[in-house]
């Protein structure tokens, strides 16, 4: 009896320290894991299921492709029929999506919802699941905050009563679109990791109240959040740059030779994984890293970069094989091919596509199969660095024409400052843009102007209990900024444009901005020293706010357009009040409470544009996969103006 | 103290014990109301009265982009129709089609008894490369059909989509 129970303690240990390390490694503590799930509960909530852009049909397609065994799409299940969607390839007759690493994190996910939706209706496992992350929530919080025997009891219950009045009105959903929804939920839950890391990152550089802080601001102030259920790249790769970032300064920190090298090749890793998904951003991605990284390491010799090149090239290896089983070169990524709008007259109609696909070997195989190897092989030679030098073509243009970009008021004006066709949007919604710029996305970014003035007042300080050399977090300081100017350099040319909503192509530079702003701005001492003055305005901001917005839109008749513009307005507004106000603070103490006020305010301007795009704006006819929250959304609907 | 420790596991066994007897493999209790407006739930066909308040051809027009991987794009207009007696789940669709563009676009409206009485139509917005926009203006058609038991045109506009830029 003493036996088993001996047994039963150490296996209940064991267990313990097994979910420790787990907890440790993705989250790096109990305040990473509280935003973590923070973050689902926020994503579970505004998740609209479904198609909100059509470029995500070739995702879907290709998603449902490689779950039969295949690269190529022999079966168009959404979008239209004959797979002309944005984003379609053609190699030899057959049909190729893109983003493949971003599938290939999907089909795991694809899986484990097929088998899910067997056994459970997928509107009650989406109540379900969301109940039980509040109450794992809820027993976090009381780890954190104390009181965790009132908490958990308290989550109980609340998680029973939500999980109730969900299924109260939950509606049964066509298993169809699993693949879209597969797609949404590995989104959802890269997109929950970006304010952990952004967190994990500041809780080394800052104090961990800070950094906190910096991981709610992201959820509740970034567009990261409107983001995080569209299948789309751009949580993906932005959690790379960040997590690029976060192994970058453990590279630095510290005397562990070993544990050092190990981190800045994992910060190499990523640069392989985001070129799976996105080859262009992965090479930004791996051109400021090594524009910071080689001159500021304390040890490049031989075997260090060895290693490190190592690493690299593993990471590289998914991209690589993808890319050469499906055009036979390994540096030719999707982007790169033929788009099928260019090829209409080799495709023709859908069942010639049928035709085609039914030839299962590849460029490679079927050159193989001749037995010239050798031309083979120097043909793909040739092709290789065909492609190698077009792409160093091809990207110093881009920057070139990047440069040139930025030189242009009127393009940096509507990418960054005001969107929408002025003047007149009110009053003639067609002309009205459904897009927002940079600041009115995120206002609370105009704060990064006072940059110049904190640095003359000397703010911020520097840790120097770093070994040799450069501190770690000016590394990470320098690489932030390399990365954002590469970035803005690549994506320039093509900005504004439309079906962006929040610039998204720009969308690393929302959680880079809130490092920047918790790094070098007063911002975080301001809300801290005056959290009741937050508090107490952000939360009215957001319910008052919100309601009055909507009250709003609805007397005044407005368009869906219109609309949007009249938020871009009123955003506008209070990200220039937050940099007038917090730039004045500076010089008067007096005036630092009323900075907090416009601070939060700022805060609750996103997240009503965050809760009012996912009930009624950007709605695009979709329901929303929780229950309760589809209810609210038909509770709420406008009926649009013309 | 024990209710602590308790109450989770009693709110984890009921929220899983619920979803699992839910589910199609027990299914002791049903506790989603089907959506007869999908295709896969309704007997599709039928039919519906639309009564066409009012269609907003004036708002197609090609608008030339800043952005230089697109270059032009088609807004779109709006039309608002009434909905009455409708019967099973027949769909509305709201068309637009310009030859001279070689453009057809279609929005499709699966219709039951649970649908709003006013519907707001739209087509997507398209997109063009500068190549493909040749002419100063393009005729297009408008139409909007009703798919059910019987297949019949309930509007048709011939509309001049300018190009601005």
């Amino acid at each position: 009896m003493d036996r088993d129970f001996e047994l039963d303690t150490m296996d209940t240990a064991k267990r313990q320290k097994v979910l420790r390390s787990f907890q440790r490694l993705c989250f790096g503590d109990t305040r990473g894991q509280l935003l973590f799930l923070g973050a689902l509960l926020v994503y579970f909530l505004t998740w609209r299921k479904g198609v909100f852009i059509n470029d995500t049909y070739v995702i879907a397609n290709t998603l449902v492709a490689v779950a039969d065994g295949h690269l190529f799409i022999d079966q168009v299940r959404f979008g239209p029929p004959t797979g002309l969607s944005p984003g379609m390839n053609v190699v030899d007759g057959k049909l190729y999506g893109r983003n493949y690493g971003q599938v290939f994190l999907a089909l795991p996910v694809l899986w484990a919802l097929q088998g899910l939706f067997q056994v459970v209706e997928p509107a009650i496992a989406i109540s379900a699941i969301f109940s039980l992350l509040l109450l794992g929530f809820a027993i976090q919080l009381g780890k954190v905050l104390g009181g965790e025997n009132r908490l958990r009891v308290a989550g109980s219950i609340i998680a029973v009563m939500l999980f109730g009045m969900n299924i109260l009105v939950a509606r049964e959903t066509d298993q169809y679109f699993v693949p879209i929804f597969a797609l949404q939920l590995a989104t959802l839950v890269t997109a929950a990791f970006i304010p952990v890391f952004v967190y994990r990152l500041l809780s080394r550089v800052d104090d961990r109240t800070s950094a906190v802080l910096a991981g709610i601001v992201v959820i509740v102030a970034t567009p990261v959040t409107f983001w995080a259920t569209i299948p789309k790249r751009h949580s993906l790769t932005t959690l790379l740059v960040i997590v690029s970032l976060y192994c970058l300064y453990r590279s630095r920190e510290g005397n562990d030779y070993h544990r050092a090298l190990h981190f800045r090749s994992l910060a190499y890793a990523t640069v392989g994984l985001t070129a799976w998904i996105h080859a262009g951003e992965g090479l930004v991605l791996l051109f400021a890293l090594t524009l910071i990284d080689l001159p500021t390491a304390p040890s490049n010799r031989p075997r260090d970069l060895v290693f490190v090149g190592g690493v690299f090239l593993v990471s590289l290896l998914p991209f690589l094989i993808t890319n050469t089983v499906i055009s036979g070169n390994p540096l030719e990524p999707p982007r790169l091919l033929t788009r099928l709008e260019d090829s209409k007259t080799v495709l023709g109609t859908g069942s010639e596509m049928n035709h085609t696909s039914e030839n299962t070997g590849g460029k490679i195989s079927g050159g193989t199969a001749d037995g010239s190897t050798l031309t083979i092989f120097f043909l793909t030679l040739s092709g290789i660095i065909d492609v190698a030098i077009s792409v160093v073509e091809r990207t110093a243009l881009s920057m070139y024409r990047g440069v040139l970009a930025l030189l242009e008021p009127q393009r940096v004006y509507q990418t960054f400052i005001r969107s929408g066709t002025q003047g007149e949007y009110l009053t003639t919604p067609k002309h009205a843009a459904r897009n927002l710029s940079v600041l009115e996305s995120m206002p609370l970014l105009s704060v990064l102007l006072l940059i110049p003035l904190l640095s003359y007042k000397n703010h911020n300080s520097t840790p120097t209990s770093e070994a040799e050399g450069i501190p770690a977090v000016r590394v990470v300081d320098y690489a932030v900024f390399a990365y954002t100017g590469l970035l803005l350099l690549v994506t320039m040319p093509t900005l504004p444009i439309h079906a962006s909503v929040t610039v998204r192509y720009l969308h690393p530079i929302y959680p880079l901005g809130v490092y920047a702003i918790f790094r070098f701005t007063h911002l975080p001492t301001l809300v801290k020293e005056n959290r009741m003055a937050f508090v107490w305005t952000y939360t009215p901001g957001v319910i008052i706010g919100g309601q009055l917005f909507i009250l709003a839109v609805v007397l005044m008749g407005l368009p869906e357009l219109s609309a949007i513009q009249l938020y871009a307005k009123i955003s506008l507004t209070t990200g220039a009040g937050v940099v007038l106000v917090a730039g004045y603070s500076l010089w008067n103490d007096r005036a630092n409470s009323t900075a907090t006020v416009a601070v939060a305010l700022a805060t609750a301007v996103t997240t009503v544009f965050l809760l009012v795009a996912a009930f009624e704006l950007y709605q695009a006819g979709l329901e929303l996969f929780l229950p309760i929250s589809n209810v609210l959304a038909e509770t709420l609907q406008i009926e649009w103006g013309f | 103290m024990e209710y602590a420790r308790v109450a989770p596991v009693i709110a984890v066994v009921l929220i899983v014990g619920i979803s699992f007897a839910s589910g199609p493999v027990m299914h002791l209790v049903d506790l989603t109301r089907s959506q007869p407006g999908s295709s896969v739930f309704c007997d599709e066909g039928g039919d519906v009265a639309v009564e066409v308040i009012e269609v907003a051809s004036d708002q197609f027009e090609i608008q030339q982009q800043r952005g230089e991987s697109v270059d032009y794009v088609l807004e779109t207009g709006p039309a608002v129709v009434n909905i009455s007696a409708v019967d099973r789940c027949p769909q509305i669709i709201y068309h637009l089609e310009v030859p001279g563009l070689g453009l057809t676009s279609k929005k499709v409206y699966f219709i039951d008894n649970t649908s709003e009485l006013q519907l707001r139509l739209t087509v997507l917005a398209e997109s063009f490369e500068s190549h493909r926009i040749q002419q100063e203006t393009y005729n297009g058609t408008l139409t909007i059909e009703v798919q059910g038991d019987d297949n019949r045109t309930v509007y048709q506009e011939n509309i001049s989509i300018s190009v601005d830029g």
